[in-house]
Order: C-alpha cells, then structure tokens, then sequence
C-alpha cells in the first residue's frame, strides 16, 4: 500500500517574467499533469515577479485543483510577497515559512491509518499481545 | 542683519560604503527632503520657513539624482541651486561660504537636509548673537543636528567645521535646544510617519488643497470618480485622477499627476508625483514612483517592469496628451483582437473517464426524469378518486 504521494519541490527563478514563466511552466508541466499532485514552489530567490508571473502560478494552481492535488509556495523573498499582496493573490495560497514545513503539510491531511507512525509511538509486543 | 543660509541636499561624501548610506535618506536615488509631502517638497517648505524669518538668500548644494523628474519639481526660482558631486559637497559649501561672507553676510545658516527639522529662526539666531558663539549648533533631546549658525567673521571656524565633515567643531559652544518637530527621513518608514505626523497636526505641514471634508484635501484640477470612496485622513494631489471605485485610505497622500486606476485599494500609502497604479491592486504600507515600490512593511524595494502594475507617466503635459490619444486611438482594435483571440481559444475536451473492470456503468445510471401530467382539475379529480 502507497503511504503518501511524493512532494515536488521546485525554486522559482530570480526574475520571473512572461519568458521565464513560460519556461518555468514548460519544467513544471509533467508535475501538474500527475495524478493528484503534490507541489511546493520555494520563492526564496524570486527578485522580479511580474503579472505574467502571477498568472503563471495562478495557472498552476488551477491545473493542479482540477487533479485533486495542491500546490503551496514556501520562503517567500520580500519582493515575491510584495508582489503576491499587491495583486491580491496570497490568499489563494498557502504560505509556508520553509520548503520542508510546505512539504510537511501535505502529510497532515493523511487519515491516522495511512500516516507513518514514529517509532517511539509503536506499541511493543507484550501491548500488541494484549490487544 | 544679513543671514543667509546654504542647504546641502542629500549625504555628502558619506565616507566607506558610499552606496549604501546613498540608500538610505533617498528614494531611488533622490533625497527624501526633495520629495513632496502633501503637496509641496519638503525644500520648498523649508524655504518657506527661511523667507519668513528673513533668509533672503537660499543657496542649495544638491549631491543627490539630479536628472529625475522629481528634482525638476523641487527647484525654484528664487533659490540658487548648484549640482555637485558627492565628493566635492564639502569644498563646494566652503566656498559658498566665502561668497556669502564677501557679498555682506553676518550670519550664514549651514543645514544638511537630510533630516526634517522644524526649528525656530529667530530665537536661534538671538541665542547666537546673545551667546556670542563663533559656531552654534542646534540640538534635540535625544542627540544634535546638522544645523548650524556660523558667524561670517569666523571664516576658519567655518573652514573647520566643513572640513571635518560637520562632526566637529573648532571651538565647543552652548548647543541651542530646539523644541520643534525632528524626523530623521532616513528610511521609507520615516518618510510615511511624517506623512501621518502632518495628518495628525503634529508638524507645520499643511496640505496643498483644499479641505473639501473633514480631513479630506483635494488638490486643483484633481479629477476623482464619483464612485470612489475617499477616507479620511488622505490626500488627492493637484491634475491626479483616481478612476472607478477605488479606495483611498488611511493616511494615503497621491502626489500631483498620479493616477490610481480602477478597482485599486490604496491603503496607508505614498504614490510620489507621475506615478500610476494599475487597475485592481492593492497597495499596503508602501511608497510608489519611479516605477518602483517600496515596501514599510517588508523594508524592501522592488523595481516593477510590468507597465500594468506600475508605470510613470510622463512628464510633459504634451506627451501626457499623446499617450492619451495613442491610448484611445487603439482601445478598439485592442478590444477586437482581444475578442478574437478569445473566441479562438480550443474548449477543452471532455475528458474520457476510466472505469475498472467489471464495473457495469449501467447499472448506476438515474433513470431517466418521468415526465409529470400538468396539475389540471381533472387530474386532481383523478387522484383523489
């Protein structure tokens, strides 16, 4: 049995305008046609974003809602918020501090059976036993 | 008795790291005192405040941008002006200096602005005379400025004190204890607090229009739809437009010639003169112009090339009319072309569900909407049979 889906985690170039969103669509394309796709797009080196860039991620996150999947930005550069607040697009996102706390999130939707347990919280075999 | 004053404009010659104190005290490259403020540049109300105690004589040192739109604005006629570089500002005031003092200056006011500073004229220039000082520097509670009242006698004190970069005197004096507003303008959130101050009534800064609601200024030849909604404290600068249903608020002054399109929020916020904002926007905490935003809240500058978000607009009002008719000469065929492209865009197919094996889709199929007999007389009769 699959436990979880993998996370794709992908860096947004440092200037993100209409040729370099094409081409960051163009990398993305085979993540968003997946079954149910996971994706986090750390922003921590965006120092241009523009409105085709925004539209790019607008379209991301559409293609990726159709599939049953989500897509959550991480470590965001000041400029990449700015921008993001400027065209009331944040809130359609979830933001995450970090790509790793962005990728963590995705396993908190798993019901308890499907989620790994730590092996701290294993029972021994004299519980498993008396169960 | 003959007082003079010379302004030096901007950092003079800051020392290490040139660039990064030039960040500071500006905006994209121009100093935050020659911006305006409620209508007016901040020298242009300094100046005012030198006239109105007698200082005649204005001579101003700019180190700062000297060939942005913004600077234009800030000179004046009745105020000698003098482009310098930043490495030379010092030499520069030096020998303005001795011009003042040749042509029948007694006293010259030496100030960096730099900081805003409302300090009163004619007690610091009686306090000089009464302490018979060479030098006299003015100074606040929490530390002094770069203000200073130089007798013209005491050509070396001056020498002195210009040379050592305004951070030492020859001889040390009494300090005059100002009592009046002191803003640092050294950073974007410095420049916005002193948009609110004025707001507040806390400086002398008034708005440059008219008080057309309680803390509502509108400025000649603004021109705001009337779906727009104004909230008060905010300012709407002389030949601005502020297009359909846009909302100005909070503490937001939109400097002459700006233009905010339609739908946009503006929140908190300076746009600087020739700026536009895009339609639909929502600008926070922010400082605009010069294609450029900068960012209260996240202390950061961002440079936008995307014209539909921010752009200038020029600064002639020739090429403001011909921007404007190249805009309405091409609306429509923007509009057709936009259509088609639209109507050509492929519909996407339906996509083509997969079943597993063995599922008989059939089977769950709703079976078909029987069709009902209309709810005549006869038909009620025949039930109730």
């Amino acid at each position: 049995m699959e436990l979880s889906r993998p996370v794709v985690v992908k860096r947004m170039p440092e200037k993100v305008n209409q040729r370099e969103a094409r081409k960051f669509l163009a990398d993305v394309q085979p993540f968003l046609n997946a079954d149910r796709p996971q994706l986090v797009f750390d922003l921590s080196t965006v120092r241009q974003l523009d409105a085709a860039g925004v539209e790019m991620l607008l379209h991301c996150v559409s293609e990726v809602m159709k599939r049953d999947g989500d897509l959550k930005l991480a470590s965001l550069s000041p400029q990449a918020a700015m921008v993001l607040e400027l065209t009331r697009t944040d809130r359609l996102f979830e933001i995450y501090e970090t790509s790793t706390e962005a990728a963590r999130s995705f396993s908190g939707f798993l019901p308890n059976a499907m989620r790994p347990i730590p092996v701290f919280q294993q029972p021994t075999t004299t519980e498993r036993l008396a169960a | 008795m003959d007082v003079r004053a010379i302004l030096l404009i901007g950092n003079p010659d800051p020392g290490e790291g040139a660039a990064s104190s030039l960040d500071t005290e500006s905006f994209s490259g121009v100093p935050f005192s020659l911006l305006p403020v409620l209508g007016k540049p901040l020298l242009h109300r300094f100046a005012d405040r030198l006239k109105k105690a007698g200082v005649d004589s204005i001579a101003v040192l700019n180190t700062g941008e000297c060939s942005s739109p913004l600077i234009e604005d800030a000179r004046r006629s009745d105020v000698k002006w003098k482009d310098v570089p930043a490495q030379q500002a010092w030499r520069e005031a030096e020998e303005q200096f001795d011009e003042f003092v040749h042509s029948g200056a007694d006293l010259v006011l030496l100030v960096r602005l730099g900081p805003y500073a409302e300090v009163e004229i004619d007690p610091l220039i009686q306090f000089h005379l009464d302490q018979r000082s060479h030098v006299t520097q003015v100074a606040k509670e929490d530390g002094a400025l770069d203000f200073f009242v130089l007798s013209s006698s005491r050509r070396n004190d001056a020498a002195f004190l210009l040379r050592n970069k305004l951070a030492k005197m020859r001889v040390a004096a009494k300090p005059f204890m100002t009592h009046g507003y002191v803003n640092p303008l050294e950073t974007a959130s410095d420049f916005r607090r002193l948009v609110l101050d004025s707001f507040l009534l806390k400086t002398s800064v008034q708005p440059a229009g008219e008080q057309v609601r309680p803390g509502i200024w509108i400025g000649t030849g603004a021109r705001v739809h009337r779906t727009v909604r104004l909230v008060a404290p905010c300012y709407v600068g002389a030949y601005s437009k502020v297009r359909k249903g846009a909302l100005i608020t909070r503490g937001t002054s939109l400097e002459h010639h700006s233009i905010v399109d339609c739908g946009s929020v503006v929140e908190a916020s300076t746009l600087l003169p020739l700026s536009y904002l895009g339609a639909g926007l929502d600008l926070t905490h922010s400082i605009v112009g010069n294609k450029r935003i900068v960012s209260v809240k996240y202390g950061a500058e961002l440079e936008v090339e995307d014209q539909s978000l921010v752009s200038a607009v020029p600064s002639t009002s020739a090429l403001r009319t011909l921007q404007d008719a190249a805009n309405l000469a091409t609306f429509v065929p923007r509009q057709f072309i936009r259509s088609l492209v639209a109507g050509s865009k492929p519909k996407p197919a339906p996509a083509e569900v997969e079943c597993p094996s063995g599922f008989d889709a059939a089977s769950v199929t709703r079976p078909a909407v029987q069709e009902h007999p209309a709810l005549t007389s006869s038909v009620i009769a025949r039930v109730r049979e």
